[in-house]
């Protein structure tokens, strides 16, 4: 049986959808089957991080409509063993999809994948209903903001009343920098507001916004920091025992930091 | 100076801007169209699917001049 986990936020904008792709390619790269599904019908964008855009041919609707199975849908990543993408329909909206028929979706998809992971739209109307109906665990995106900190709160609220008791929390574009200077919420601020347990905390990284441009995945990147507190992510899921990164680099580290851009 | 600009490595910035060119161009149209386009690709996929394991081929979709021309690229069948 696999982990059926959803990433979502509430706010748009926090990471989610990079959070999604960059935790699935660190699982696989960790040796195990993912497949991320794309719900955000009508406004899809794993496809576009993930660079498998021009390979979409069967996506979400067209397998809740019996139009094709689910594994003809699925598009693999080649340039990693094991890494699926279920794409959302992008000329349909929410509604396309019932929570009934995702619920019965994940269930068949249960079976041949270690982790399926729900990349959730921002919002919490039919989309997250559709995203959350059939997930065990959550992981909440959040951005050291109040306003994406106040819309997190909300969704656990909701994640609760949904019965998924396992909600874990990836603080995203965080600046170690600001966060010492008390400019910026810190890790134990958000902590203590949103009580639930930390998974990971990513820093703002240029790299993740140039990997994102080539349709790359950060985590697959060595020497990038927050590739590898991506990795870190997916070791905890995988139930190991790993500390929090430092986020603060020294000169050097930045001066000769992933030079070449070795890919694991 | 010649090999100096040779070694320039393609910006990410310009590789974004290439590839949201092609999806903007089959989403933005209309639905009417992109719908359209989308039937395109299924079709391409179901005549590929005879020559090949891949069912998710890479389709390429060019615009110019009010035309849309997709293409696609993929290994065949030993």
């Amino acid at each position: 049986m696999s982990e059926v986990i959803v990433i979502t936020s509430g706010k748009g904008g926090v990471g989610k959808t990079t959070t999604t792709a960059n935790i699935g390619a660190a699982l696989s790269l960790s040796g195990k089957k993912v497949v991320m599904i794309d719900t955000d019908i009508g406004l899809r964008n794993l496809d576009v991080i993930m660079g498998l855009e021009n390979r979409i041919v069967y996506d979400i609707v067209d397998v809740v409509e019996n139009k094709c199975t689910y594994s003809k849908a699925i598009i693999r990543d080649k340039r990693f063993e094991g890494l699926y993408l279920l794409p959302a329909a992008q000329t349909r909206d929410k509604s396309a999809v019932t929570t009934t028929q995702m619920k019965h979706l994940i269930h068949k998809m249960e079976e041949d994948f270690d982790y399926i992971l729900i990349d959730c739209p921002a919002g919490i109307e039919q989309g997250f209903e559709n995203a959350v109906a059939a997930a065990k665990k959550a992981i909440v995106v959040a951005i050291p903001e109040v306003s994406s900190v106040r819309d997190a709160d909300r969704i656990i609220g909701l994640l609760e009343k949904h019965d998924i008791k396992d909600i874990r929390l990836v603080i995203n574009k965080a600046r170690p920098k600001m966060m010492e200077n008390g400019n910026m919420l810190g890790i134990e601020d958000m902590l203590d507001i949103l009580s639930i347990d930390l998974l990971g905390v990513v820093p703002d990284d240029e790299d993740i916004i140039i990997a994102a441009n080539k349709g790359e995945y950060v985590s697959s990147l060595v020497k990038s920091l927050s590739g590898q507190a991506y990795r870190n992510i997916a070791l905890r899921l995988n139930g190991e025992n790993v500390e929090l990164l430092n986020l603060k680099q020294s000169f050097w580290q930045k001066l000769f930091k992933n030079k070449k851009g070795e890919r694991l | 100076m010649r090999m100096f600009f040779l070694n320039l490595k393609i910006k990410s910035k310009n590789v974004a801007k290439e590839r949201l060119s092609t999806v903007i161009k089959s989403d933005r149209i209309n639905l009417k169209e992109s719908a359209i386009i989308e039937k395109m690709r299924k079709e391409i996929s179901g005549v590929l699917s005879k020559y090949t394991d891949d069912t998710t081929p890479e389709v390429k979709i060019l615009c110019a001049g009010g035309q849309c021309v997709l293409s696609a690229q993929m290994p065949f069948k030993e």
